[in-house]
């Protein structure tokens, strides 16, 4: 079983040097065959995971801390799954949105430019996903920011190069912040192994060094996952992208960093995870809700309302640290799962459902021209599927039952009722009413009645694809169970590394 | 506490990164800009360094040696794309420098 | 006598030029930077004195204990080669990556798009046609030396992007010789080469990158042999920023 853990980051590098190589008409069938191969296998990770427990893998042989360990507990599986569901979807919605109509030389080159950075960008995903070396992963991160960059200027455009530099050079300063905290995290614990820095910090008291590591890694890694103050490359980057590529930035690339800044804190730095700690990054996520979702209402273009829509609900995942953390004494036996499950919940459905919302948009502009919200007047009326996906989608944003985004609510609602906390319960449900504004806005103009004037019906397929995004944000609200079991498989943080390798 | 070479290392490399860090954000130039990272990412490599030569006696750690290797390739890559995203832009807009952020309604 | 268009373009190119100075935030902002800049250089620098003062450790034990097993004699190259090779192999995918990268931005210049290079006057050229052969040799005896000393790939690697940069500069262009296609594969090869290797080790029910101990030396020197040529070639294309022909119509003939 450890073997998988390998095959899927390599499949998908693999793919992308074999599409890159070739270059030829068929780049679109073999990326789809790739990404077919990378999800599903991803997928089979997280069962095998869910049923038997973590996964280790020693590349090489050595083992840490000379070597390089590929580790895989629930976390990782869950992040393995959430990549696989979303990445083979927007693959197929890829596959539909590049494919040459009128055969004019652009659509060919945007195809053969985006496929060998899609897979490469998804075996770089699933590597930060199963790496358990420090140094490693920022390679990893690397690769997650360059290849998200290329992406954006697949489709060329000024605004995009703009956005891209901008996107570029944030992600370089956050990846350098994060290997300086790295070095740090070296010199004080000789190893890079994530798992036994875990094990090493336990024991060591809290020094000044460990507190810098952890600023400069936490505000590094932030200004990758775009949290508030810090967010100032995401809205033009994920705006104007081609739908699919913005699909993956806002649901998946954004996640990676977080992820990983996860499994640092409540992994690494257990012991600075202090009351403040946790408080502080809760009003950041509230500033990120309240602010991402303000700036969403007075957009007056689709795409960028989407992406500054993403902003806000990259807060709500951080308001994991202060619902995790009891409020009362710094004890990490004490720290309450209920609010984390929660917010990863969040993660996956927010990935299926924004995914669902940037396809929708890509088939506005696809087929009405242009994303300004004044002319979407006569879009339910045109586009009947793409306007329930967008709906569906948005009902799952704003957390209405039965979605998966209401579950996910209802467990951080409860965390932080039962930790006391009342004052992130009224976040979470500002929240969630700003987000029914911003969506409603849009459905109001959709459902005016009007002929636009220059419509192109869209590929139909791709509205399915759309529609089944969003279906499935709405139909995961009825799985929870199975996925709260995954999350907790191979303890996560809860101590014991040795246990449960089914290596 | 005696004044180490790994010392004058470590503490070159801590300003070295920080004057990289006024550099980005104070200048507008881009290859400015780029080449302000490329100076904070030299500055973390020579603090790997200083790590490495921390216990000379036994010859310095061969391992954030190689990681500096591993960095500096991976600043070379980053570096070019760059720069070639730098050059396109000058090529389309005319500008050297990235404009204000403007919003966009 | 400069018409007013010259004049126009003249003032075109100065704003091209000069704004290294005008940045865009005010002579305030910038004051702030530097006082946060200094303020993070003093938290920093006691970090650094702290680290420095530290009980020593590291894995120069661990490396050196196994360096026997690793194939080479040299430990960094043993670690970059043997014990973290997976980082190595990434590090070749970032090369081709960014190449990846380039392309997708440039996917319409083709090596006739990108500013014509005048050939060198006659010093450049005397000194390139010595220069660039003995870079060569140079590159080769870097591989050579990294299995026993400092060296290996990587150094050998950059020598031969610089060979390849010094005829681009001097506009004897080698580029014009190799086909897209051949270009590419070159550089994909040892990242490929790199992960079937380690993936036949891993179906041979070892670890990925598992080297067999008794062998390990000319696995390593064959994978550093064929990285070599790619981060070359990497880097060469990274430096022209250009593909030799036309992106999307690879099939056409040339036509210079």
């Amino acid at each position: 079983m450890s073997d998988a853990l390998v095959w899927s980051i390599l499949i998908p590098l693999l793919g992308a040097i074999l599409t890159f190589w070739l270059n030829s008409r068929w780049v679109a069938a073999i990326g789809l065959a790739f990404s077919l191969a990378t999800g599903s296998l991803a997928l089979r990770v997280a069962y095998a995971i869910w049923r038997d427990g973590a996964v280790l893998h020693e590349i090489g042989g050595w083992g840490a801390p000379l070597g390089i360990d590929l580790y895989a507990d629930g976390l990782s599986a869950f992040m393995l799954a959430t990549n696989g569901l979303v990445g083979l979807l927007i693959s197929a919605a890829a596959y539909l949105y590049f494919e040459p109509k009128e055969d004019g030389p652009r659509q060919g080159q945007e195809r053969r430019a985006f496929w060998p950075l899609w897979l490469f960008l998804w075996g770089a995903l699933n590597l930060a996903y199963v790496s358990s070396d420090a140094f490693n992963l920022y390679v990893a991160v690397e690769l997650i920011g360059l290849a998200g960059v290329a992406l954006i200027v697949v489709t060329g455009g000024r605004d995009g190069m703009v956005a891209a530099m901008r996107y570029l050079l944030a992600a370089l300063l956050g990846s350098l912040g994060y290997l300086l905290g790295v070095a740090m995290l070296y010199g004080e614990f000789h190893t890079l192994d994530l798992r036994l820095m875990a094990e090493l910090s336990a024991e060591a008291e809290s020094s000044l060094v460990l507190w810098v590591a952890l600023a400069l890694i936490s505000v590094g890694l932030m200004v990758k996952t775009a949290l508030f103050p810090l967010h100032f490359w995401l809205p033009p980057a994920h705006s104007s992208a081609a739908a699919p590529v913005s699909a993956v930035l806002s649901a998946l690339v954004v996640k990676a960093t977080f992820y990983l800044l996860l499994r640092l804190w409540f992994g690494v730095f257990s012991d600075q995870m202090t009351v403040s700690f946790g408080q502080l990054f809760g009003v950041l996520a509230t500033l990120a809700i309240i602010g991402g979702s303000v700036q969403a209402i007075l957009q007056r273009r689709l795409k960028i309302m989407v992406a500054y829509s993403t902003v806000a609900h990259i807060g709500y995942l951080f308001l994991i640290l202060p619902l995790t953390i009891p409020y009362r004494g710094n004890d990490t036996a004490a720290w309450n799962f209920d609010g984390f499950s929660g917010g990863m919940y969040h993660l996956l459905s927010h990935a299926l459902a924004k995914s669902a919302m940037f396809l929708a948009a890509g088939i506005v502009i696809l087929s009405m021209g242009n994303d300004r919200l004044r002319n979407l007047r006569g879009m339910a009326h045109q586009l009947p599927l793409t306007t329930f996906a967008f709906g569906l989608a948005g009902v799952s944003l704003m957390g209405l039952p039965p979605s998966g985004g209401f579950v996910a609510k209802w467990f951080m609602v409860n965390a932080a009722i039962e930790s006391s906390q009342w004052w992130w319960v009224i976040v979470l449900l500002a929240g969630g009413l700003l987000t029914a504004v911003y969506v409603f806005l849009v459905l109001r103009y959709a459902f005016l009645p009007a002929h636009p004037p220059h419509f192109r019906a869209p590929p139909r397929r791709l509205e399915y694809v759309a529609l089944t995004l969003a279906v499935l944000s709405l139909a995961i609200g009825f799985r929870a169970v199975e996925a709260f079991e995954l999350l907790e498989a191979g303890t996560p943080f809860l101590t014991a590394p040795d246990g449960g390798d089914g290596s | 506490m005696p004044l180490t070479s790994e010392i004058v290392f470590a503490l070159t490399a801590v300003i070295v990164f920080c004057l990289g860090l006024y550099g980005l954000i104070a200048y507008a130039h881009l290859v400015r800009k780029i080449m302000a990272i490329n100076v904070m990412g030299s500055a973390v490599f020579l603090f790997f360094g200083a790590i490495a030569r921390r216990n000379f006696e036994e010859g310095s750690d061969p391992v954030p040696q190689a990681m500096v290797i591993t960095g500096i390739v991976v600043a070379v890559a980053a570096t070019a794309f760059a720069l070639t995203l730098a050059r396109r832009l000058h090529a389309e807009t005319g500008q050297t420098q990235l404009p204000e952020e403007q919003s966009r309604r | 006598m400069p018409t007013g268009r010259d004049r126009a373009k003249e003032a075109e190119m100065a704003a091209a030029i000069t704004p290294w100075e005008t940045a865009r935030s005010g002579r305030a902002m910038r004051f702030l930077t530097g006082i946060g800049a200094f303020l993070l250089v003093i938290l920093l620098a006691l970090v650094a004195v702290d680290l420095m003062d530290r009980e020593p450790g590291g894995l120069t034990r661990a490396a050196l204990d196994s360096l026997d097993e690793s194939g080479v004699e040299n430990p960094v190259t043993a670690v970059l080669l043997n014990y973290r090779s997976m980082d190595t192999w990434l590090e070749l995918g970032v090369l081709v990556l960014a190449v990846m990268a380039m392309f997708a931005l440039q996917r319409c210049s083709s090596l006739d798009q990108v500013p014509r290079i005048e050939r060198g006057g006659y010093v450049l050229m005397r000194m390139s046609s010595v220069f660039v052969p003995l870079m060569i040799l140079g590159a080769g005896y870097l591989l050579w030396r990294g299995t026993h000393a400092p060296g290996g790939a990587f150094q050998a690697g950059a020598l031969l992007g610089a060979a390849g940069v010094m005829l681009r500069l001097t506009a004897r262009d080698a580029f014009r010789a190799v086909s897209g296609r051949t270009l590419r594969g070159l550089i994909v090869l040892s990242f490929a080469c790199f992960a079937l290797t380690g993936l036949g080790f891993m179906v041979m029910n070892r670890r990925y990158l598992e080297y067999p101990p008794a062998r390990a030396d000319e696995w390593i020197f064959l994978i550093e042999l064929l990285a070599t040529l790619s981060i070359g070639a990497a880097l060469w294309v990274l430096f022209v920023g250009a593909h030799p022909t036309t992106w999307s119509r690879e099939k056409q003939p040339r036509t210079d």
